[in-house]
């Protein structure tokens, strides 16, 4: 076994953090190729954008169904993964001034998911593989299609377990004493909600693998969609886990915050970490063969405990930056705290408008389209890629774009360069987001479909017109994914600048001012506390009122419009 | 000393009392958690739009069959559009709809505030079935019938649209994709 | 240093259990697994043929 010594480790002078260089240069390569992919996806994406807009309509059908397979996969999947792979390292040794277990493994996962998004883009760009990321039989697409998605997972899948293995490192090091902190816990939730994420992955991938070079005679249609989504599904619950957690770190990075309660904070994680992946059942409400119990309990996520959950975090990270500001003695008024917060540290505003878009866009709406019966007039409109923007783009995306500008000069060493550019890009990227994802549901009320390249069924005998409003929202949704692209080509141009051009940080040259931790501000000043109402976060539990109010009354509105549909039973 | 990215402060932590915000919090969204559940059940009993369970395997042979023999039965004239048949089942009885790539056939009509035990399935790959402008969704297999009780509320012209990506190519695929039902008085 | 040292209560089962990442695995794997998949493939299983 190789022992490490000094020079195996920096400290680093921005986050004073004991950083391993073998770890970091994996950081280094998965973050990298994370921000690649975003803007693959993302041009893919402006693509899709662009053909949508019923009076744009830029691309043909069938390459229009190609753009939309590669900005799902690309996006959804591998600009996500890579950048949670950092993540998972950062967290596992970074944060613990600890080393990667295996980086002979790590860079094993590094390559692994490398050819297979390769592959994957190989087969989809080869234009008979257009089968949209659900690549659901008897849809088939080629061989390396599915062999991609395969390598791509078992590569996540070893990095899931050099992260814990990483972990039983520090442990046996010593690197950390008592429990772990709160956002390497929420990485052990993200990690262990993607074992089973890609287990099942790999449970169904195979065969379909397996039947498109003949060896399969045929794979059920509906056994392919409920395990499919065990993947699915979940992939997109580790992304809420990781872009938790990074709400977290930065609370703590900007202002020094403390969880308000560890207790809270990690029963929350626990409550995903056994129920989350139920909401793979949200995909198959509107499918025939599952019975109703099935669907009540699953798309619940087992009596809504697992929205509890989200609703707790919802509550306690921008609890914890209230009660770390009203420390440090902006105590006055009940949002004080947040108009002195730092708006103008894209850190911050990009956590913060993270939070704002997952939960009220994001969030509101999954809660509301995971009812059983209020599906049925949801499912498979426009209102799925509204919601799902609202929680991916809005919400992970914006938060990972959030981190990276702390993480670049953590991780790259390099200063952040166009740090003009840096301040506005997460209120370009949200402004489109928000209201691309609101226009979006609008038309999907309305019932425009999805994944359709064009919306006037143009030329057909059978012909049916959309309400002209619904094509306007469509045209005005898609100018908005537009300058969402803008908001995302911005993010890459800094990231690019910065890891290139930026100023060298010295290793040895004087550390950051750290933000002090807001209990040793308040300790020291002899700061009471005050708050309100006998609450330590009365600003944020208005808020938090605000949001359940939203919800109520969207839950409520939605039976009424449903139960004015054609009876059915 | 406390961040989220450093250890616990309180080596106890597990027992360090939960502080006022977050309890009112907890308590009022897992009351509402509660609602929700119940809600979603008991609109199973006092709703009039709920998901229909009853599912049979099927081959597109058997079901072609049986849209046939509904065609052949009740057929009252043609479509002014296309020339196709236009079905009216009787109130009360199985109506047999099917989706291929592209289009959803027969098609109907029906009749308002009376319920139809609707059959549906897939002749080829996974469709979507979207009733338009109700905006009802639901998916469509192929092998697998489902029914579902309609009971149309309104009268009008419906489009089927297709919300499940079926393939095609630029003239006709899964955005051309279309059915209709009549609904009379 | 993990577990108690002098004048420092056990922790809580429940702190001891979260703290365990393989508890935290086998959940994660096993209740969706059951609840989400399995049951969900039993459903599907059982749909009957058409007369």
């Amino acid at each position: 076994m190789a022992t490490t010594t000094m020079s195996d480790f920096r400290i680093d002078p921005v986050s004073g953090l004991k950083i391993n260089r073998t770890a970091n240069k994996l950081v280094q390569w998965n973050a990298f190729a994370a921000v690649v992919f975003l803007l693959v996806g993302g041009l893919f994406g402006l693509l899709v954008a662009l053909t949508r807009m019923p009076s744009v309509q830029l691309l043909p059908p069938e390459l229009f169904y190609m753009a939309l397979t590669a900005h799902g996969l690309v996006n959804l999947a591998v600009w996500i993964i890579f950048f949670e792979m950092a993540v998972l390292y950062f967290l596992g040794a970074h944060v613990l001034g600890n080393r990667l277990a295996t980086p002979a493994f790590a860079w094993a996962q590094f390559w692994l998911m490398l050819v297979g998004a390769a592959l994957v883009a190989v087969a989809v760009l080869g234009g008979k593989s257009s089968v949209m990321m659900t690549s659901y039989p008897p849809l088939q697409a080629e061989p390396h299609f599915y062999l991609g998605l395969i390598l791509f997972a078992v590569g996540a899948l070893i990095g899931c377990f050099v992260f814990l293995g990483t972990l039983v490192v520090a442990k046996r090091d010593n690197t950390y004493q008592g429990s772990l902190p709160l956002v390497v816990f929420g990485g052990v939730t993200a990690c262990v909600i993607a074992v089973f994420t890609i287990v099942s992955g790999a449970l169904i991938l195979i065969p379909t693998f397996l039947w498109s070079i003949g060896l399969i005679g045929s794979i059920d249609p509906m056994v392919y969609r409920v395990v499919w989504w065990a993947f699915g599904h979940s992939s997109q619950q580790i992304n809420v886990v990781a872009h938790i957690s990074i709400w977290y770190l930065i609370a703590s990075l900007v202002f020094g915050a403390k969880p308000m309660s560890e207790k809270v904070s990690r029963g929350a994680f626990l409550l995903y970490i056994l129920f989350l992946q139920l909401g793979s059942a949200h995909h198959l409400l509107s499918d025939p063969g599952l019975s109703s119990a099935w669907k009540i309990l699953n798309t619940s996520y087992m009596i809504y405990l697992a929205v509890l959950a989200s609703m707790i975090h919802g509550l306690t990270v921008p609890g914890s930056i209230e009660v770390a500001q009203r420390r440090k003695g902006i105590d006055t008024g009940l949002f004080t705290w947040l108009r002195k917060a730092p708006w103008g540290n894209p850190i911050f505003s990009g956590m913060f408008l993270s939070l704002v878009g997952f939960g009220f866009i994001g969030g509101i709406t999954g809660v509301v389209m995971s009812v059983e019966q209020i599906n049925m007039v949801i499912h498979n409109t426009m209102y799925l890629p509204g919601h799902f923007h609202g929680t991916l783009v809005a919400g992970t995306t914006m938060a990972f774009m959030a981190v990276t500008y702390w993480l670049i000069p953590v991780v790259f060493q390099r200063k952040i360069a166009l740090a003009g550019v840096a301040k506005l890009q997460p209120y370009v990227f949200s402004l489109g987001a928000w209201v691309m994802s609101i226009g979006l549901m609008g038309a999907g009320t309305l019932g425009v479909q999805r994944r359709h390249a064009d919306i006037t069924f143009a030329g057909q005998p059978l012909a049916y017109e959309y309400p002209e409003i619904a094509k306007g929202l469509m045209d005005l949704s898609e100018i908005f994914g537009v300058i969402m692209a803008v908001g995302a080509i911005m993010f890459i141009l800094v990231v690019l600048a910065s890891i290139f051009t930026g100023e060298r940080i010295a290793e040895d040259s004087a550390p950051w001012p750290k933000v002090e931790d807001a209990d040793v501000t308040a300790a020291k000043a002899g700061n009471k506390h005050i708050g309100a109402w006998g609450m330590e976060a009365p600003g944020t539990f208005v808020l938090a009122m605000i949001l359940f109010v939203t919800i109520v009354l969207y839950y409520f509105i939605n039976f009424k419009y449903l139960s004015t549909v054609w009876g059915l039973s | 000393m406390g961040t989220s990215y450093t250890p616990p402060t309180n080596p106890d932590w597990w027992r360090e009392p939960i502080e006022r915000t977050e309890i009112w919090w907890i308590v009022l969204a897992f009351a509402w958690c509660l609602f929700m559940t119940a809600w979603m059940v008991g609109w199973h009993f006092s709703g009039t739009q709920n998901m229909s369970n009853e599912t049979y395997r099927t081959t597109p042979e058997v079901f072609s069959k049986k849209v046939a023999d509904m065609q052949a039965q009740y057929t009252i004239r043609k479509d002014t559009a296309t020339g196709e048949d236009v079905v009216a089942p009787p109130p009360g009885s199985d109506v047999y709809l099917a989706a291929m790539q592209w289009q959803y056939r027969p098609i109907l009509e029906l009749q308002k505030g009376k319920s139809y035990r609707l059959h549906m399935t897939s002749l080829d790959v996974g469709h979507g079935f979207s009733l338009q402008p109700e905006n009802i969704n639901f998916q469509v297999y192929p092998g697998y019938e489902q029914v579902t009780t309609v009971t149309p509320n309104k009268t009008g012209t419906f489009a089927i649209a297709c919300g499940e990506y079926c393939g095609g190519v630029n003239a006709l695929g899964h955005h051309t994709m279309l059915g209709r039902i009549y609904v009379k008085e | 240093m993990s577990g108690p040292t002098s004048g420092v209560a056990e922790p809580h089962f429940m702190q001891k259990a979260l703290d365990n990442q393989w508890l935290m695995l086998a959940l994660a794997v096993l209740v969706p697994m059951v609840i989400y998949t399995l049951w969900g493939l039993y459903d599907v299983i059982n749909i009957p043929t058409v007369k």
